[in-house]
């Protein structure tokens, strides 16, 4: 302790003490002092007055012998420097050496009275002190009351001392050592000290008893708290961290706050960006289709809904051909925990991984609408995409060619070799097909033998004739179905025109295998294009 | 008539009691020989003769005191009138003066009767008495004021 409050309450006594005595010691000693000054006049007068009578008569007689008699017996005093005896009739006797004058107010002087007459003054008794003796007297008692004093003062500090000690400062330092070694959280308490489990000292004590044990008591339940918080959040962050899905959390600008690692998984693309800070990242620059996220974003803001959609989010290297697909939970959070201003509007998504059953969509789609052995499209999808193609061939004025194609001697291979040699001249015919395949071409397998080759652009009867003939040359090159066997199959190929036949898929269908029909009459292995309707 | 007496002499009795309790009835006088050239004293010169203060006469012959007895009631009354001292205490001042070898208390003479002889016989004898005492063959010098009963 840096300061010790024994020392500090010895001191404070001391010094009062000191300061105490000092003053009283002054005053006493003054005031001792001329007491003690007037005492010794007082003492002078009655002596003075003790020998008075005798005085008066050796005055009145002029004795010389009574007067002697008395002068020698005060002179004999130790404070008596010298006396003098006159009679008005002529007496003067006088003992002692010290000076008349210089005395002053010392000088002690009684007037003797006539022993037989009242009121006649016969002499005059005079009494000298002496000086030095009285002051010496005087300082004398006046120091030894002040030791007296001083030694009292000492005295009773000392008891005070003692006594506060005793009682109180020893007590006051036992709590307060015990009270240092005093854990918080343990469950100790203080003892009252000996004798003082009544007073304040040990009310003191009680009062931090009471304190240490709610000290206690708050500490085990703030811990017990903070266990619950803290499985809690381990809970939570389990979920958040290890959950199947991303979870992310963006500021009302789209930027991304936190995202748990599904998400970085997920999403691939940016591990570096999400490193230097979430906040970096904006969230439409995921996505392949960002003019679908935005007003996404926006309407979740603004409107208190959970949006749902299918995203697909950008390809993390260019290479890989696989999309990634994401199923969005999007919905508005409102952060109202901070105390001053407006609440804090953030948007929490929930991304699961669609990718693959995307694919597994996409794949059925296109399982629905192609032949499964030939990969080409078949003929409800090709109905679609003709109907399409017709429309916007309407409108650009360009001609839509529609080849039905039929395999001649199909049936044959399919009897002779089997049907896996059948199949592989399908699929064979179907790659030479699609050679031709370009962006407003399309092939399709209608069924068994059977395909159609729909072409749409500046078309006319003229150009089309060297498509014509191209196809039917691919068409009749052999085909290997064993690597020693090889066989041939043609084709017919009947073929009608939009601008000439119309733009109904279904009167073109017909005209178009109409054509067939007279292919197949006049000897197959060749074309015809349907004549427009005016010449049939 | 036995009552009667009786009650007579009470009231006799109770006035003249405080008398008898003084035994002294009237004024002190203090006197001296007819030839003495002494006409009056004042009081204080009797103080001082008598206390010895005073030795001479005022004309310088010499003064000669006389006392009554010590337990004489005259000489009660005569220092209790003067001085206002009792006898004791009068004696205790001539005691004092022995030591000093200058004590000359006045001369003590048995009854006024011897008194008086002495002062028509002697020129510088001085005395006290009671006024009812006086005789022609003493001068009154001195009449002493009544003293309180």
């Amino acid at each position: 302790m840096s300061r010790n409050i024994s020392i500090r309450v010895a001191m404070a006594i001391v010094s009062m003490a000191l300061v105490a005595s000092a003053s009283m010691s002054y005053y006493f000693y003054h005031r001792i002092h001329s007491m003690e000054i007037t005492e010794a006049k007082k003492t002078l007068l009655q002596l003075a007055k003790t020998v008075q009578r005798t005085a008066s008569i050796a005055s009145y007689l002029d004795n010389m012998e009574i007067a002697n008699d008395v002068l020698l017996g005060l002179a004999e005093n130790e404070i008596i420097g010298a006396v003098t005896l006159t009679s008005k009739t002529g007496l003067s006797v006088r003992y002692g050496e010290a000076e008349l004058e210089s005395q002053g107010e010392y000088l002690v002087s009684l007037p003797l009275i006539s022993p037989f007459t009242e009121g006649e003054t016969v002499g005059e008794l005079r009494i000298i002190p002496r000086q030095d003796r009285i002051e010496t007297n005087a300082r004398n008692a006046a120091l030894e009351y002040v030791l007296l004093l001083a030694a009292y003062t000492v005295i009773v500090a000392l008891i005070v001392l003692s006594s506060m000690q005793f009682l109180f400062v020893r007590a006051l330092k036992n709590v307060a050592n015990e009270l240092s070694t005093i854990v918080p959280g343990e469950s100790t308490s203080l003892e009252s000290p000996y004798g003082h489990s009544r007073d304040e000292i040990g009310g003191l004590v009680q009062d931090i008893n009471h304190l240490l044990r709610m000290v206690s008591e708050k500490l085990a339940s703030e811990r017990a708290l903070r266990r619950e918080v803290q499985t809690l959040e381990r809970q939570f962050r389990i979920i958040f961290e290890r959950a199947g899905v991303g979870i992310f959390i963006l500021d009302d600008r789209g930027k991304m706050v936190i995202a748990n690692k599904a998400f970085t998984e997920l999403i691939g693309q940016g591990t570096s960006q999400m490193a230097q800070g979430a906040n970096n990242v904006r969230i439409d620059d995921l996505f392949e289709d960002q003019d679908q996220v935005r007003p996404i974003l926006r309407k979740t803001m603004t409107e208190d809904i959970i949006i749902e959609a299918d995203l697909e989010l950008k390809a993390t290297d260019s290479t890989s051909k696989e999309q990634k697909w994401g199923h969005c939970l999007f919905n508005r959070i409102k952060d109202d925990h901070r105390a001053k201003g407006k609440d804090r509007i953030y948007v929490q998504g929930i991304i699961s991984d669609i990718s693959e059953r995307k694919k597994r969509e996409h794949e059925l789609i296109f399982q629905a609408g192609h032949d499964p052995l030939t990969g080409l499209m078949n003929r409800r999808s090709v109905e679609q995409i003709l109907n399409e193609m017709l429309k916007k061939s309407f409108f650009n004025s360009d001609c839509v060619a529609l080849f039905l194609i039929d395999l001649d001697d199909f049936k044959p291979v399919n009897d002779t070799y089997g049907h896996d040699a059948g199949d592989k001249v399908l699929i064979e015919t179907a790659k030479r097909m699609q050679i031709l395949q370009h962006s407003n071409t399309v092939a399709a397998r209608l069924g068994g033998d059977e395909f159609m080759l729909a072409m749409s652009g500046k078309i006319n009867r003229k150009t089309v004739v060297p498509v014509a003939e191209q196809l039917l040359d691919c068409l009749i090159q052999p085909i290997a179905i064993d690597p020693d066997t090889w066989v041939k199959v043609g084709a017919s190929v009947g073929i009608a025109l939009s601008k000439e036949h119309g733009n109904d898929r279904s009167h073109l269908t017909a005209m178009a295998d109409k054509a067939l029909y007279h292919v197949k009459g006049q000897g197959k292995n060749n074309y015809w294009i349907e004549l427009p309707p005016g010449d049939q | 008539m036995k009552c009667i007496s009786f009650t007579i002499f009470a009231i006799c009795f109770f006035l003249l009691f405080p008398l008898s309790l003084k035994g002294v009835s009237a004024d002190m006088v203090v006197v001296v020989h007819p030839d003495n050239p002494v006409k009056t004293l004042s009081r204080d010169q009797v103080v001082n003769i008598f206390m010895g203060r005073q030795v001479y006469y005022p004309h310088g012959d010499i003064a000669l005191p006389i006392d009554h007895p010590p337990d004489s009631p005259v000489r009660q009354e005569y220092y209790k009138t003067l001085v206002d001292k009792s006898v004791a205490q009068v004696n205790a001042y001539w005691a004092r003066l022995l030591f000093t070898g200058q004590a000359t208390p006045p001369r003590v003479l048995p009854s006024t009767r011897v008194i008086l002889q002495t002062v028509s016989k002697n020129r510088d004898a001085i005395a006290y008495m009671e006024r009812s005492d006086l005789n022609d063959m003493v001068k009154v010098v001195f009449q002493l004021e009544k003293s309180s009963l």
